[in-house]
């Protein structure tokens, strides 16, 4: 079976359906998906902020770790499961979107990211992490970051706006 | 004096208006910034809210917290304001009688009272109780203002729904 059939499958099943017609739940999905891209974009954000050496004073890399991480992950989980519910619904209209696949494809970026950082420079953040300033390629990791997910952000308001490929 | 629906009306046909209904891309843009100022927005209020509440950052002293976070509160606030207004103008008539938008702009008065009552008593005080646990007025208003703002940002997606 193919990604398609699949799609049109998924967005038949009985409780797809009765979420897209319902006239609370469905919306009420949007909003907890909004308030998880909330929680993990100011997360990131204020982490990737710190790495630039913007704002955030006073407080060592892991530090700012230990406080957002949580909250990130958090938020995180939330959209992952409130997305996959939400693309459920409309299965074949998401899958043949422009803007969400790239969405995805940022999302993936994103992850591969954050793990890229931890193997690499996170690795020895004891010795750089107490200073503000910080090695040129946190400062990269950061920056990338914070274009990741504000393009994320971007690409699901135009998800709307876009229409279906085929 | 004209009624409210006329001047909606009247909004929606000025220049800026029409300008920005009719064009494919500016509407969803300023929609676009709206959002990212909403991160920073709820995300600045949120922190403070959480430490008022005494949940994070207990070690960090309320008043230096509040400075930081409440600086980028306005701007983002200002921002907010000004994408909203333009967004109103230009569907100002759908807007004003939209059940969701109404309690929006509710919730926004009483986040807005909320802050100033705290901020003109419990806040007071601050140098007082603000390296140690937070006074319940404090941590009332706190969860009076992440009720509230959440709520706005709620509601604020629902207007799509209605």
């Amino acid at each position: 079976m193919d990604m398609l059939s699949f799609c049109h499958w998924l967005q038949s099943t009985g409780w797809a359906v009765w979420i897209k017609e319902s006239f609370n739940v469905f919306p009420a999905l949007y909003v907890v998906h909004i308030f998880g891209f909330i929680l993990l974009v100011a997360s990131t954000s204020i982490l990737d902020m710190r790495m630039l050496g913007w704002w955030v004073r006073g407080r060592s890399v892991s530090n700012v770790v230990d406080l957002t991480l949580p909250w990130a992950k958090v938020g995180f989980a939330s959209n992952f499961i409130t997305g996959v519910v939400l693309f459920a619904t409309h299965a074949v209209d998401m899958y043949t979107n422009t803007a969400f696949r790239v969405k995805m494809l940022l999302v993936l970026g994103a992850g591969l990211n954050i793990l890229l950082f931890q193997i690499t420079t996170y690795r020895s953040v004891e010795e750089w992490g107490q200073s503000e300033a910080t090695p040129p390629s946190a400062k990269v990791t950061a920056a990338i970051s914070l274009f990741l997910w504000l393009g994320i952000a971007a690409m699901s308001r135009v998800i709307g706006f876009t229409g279906a490929q085929q | 004096m004209p009624s409210n629906l006329a001047i909606c009306s009247w909004l929606e046909n000025t220049r800026i208006g029409l300008g920005i209904s009719q064009s494919i891309w500016i509407f969803p843009a300023i929609e676009m910034v709206h959002m990212f100022g909403i991160v920073v927005l709820v995300g600045a209020t949120s922190i403070l809210d959480l430490r008022l509440m005494g949940l994070m950052l207990r070690d960090e002293p309320v008043s230096r917290l509040a400075h930081a976070t409440l600086r980028w509160a306005w701007i983002s606030f200002t921002v907010m304001v000004v994408t909203g207004s333009l967004m109103f103008v230009a569907e100002a008539t759908k807007c004003y009688n939209s059940a969701p938008f109404r309690l929006k702009m509710l919730m926004m008065v009483l986040a807005g009272v909320n802050a100033l009552i705290f901020h003109s008593f419990a806040y007071r005080g601050v140098k007082w109780w603000e390296l140690g646990s937070t006074p319940f007025a404090a941590k009332f208003a706190g969860a009076l203002s992440l009720i509230f703002w959440f709520g706005i940002v709620g509601a604020g997606r629902w207007i799509a729904f209605y």
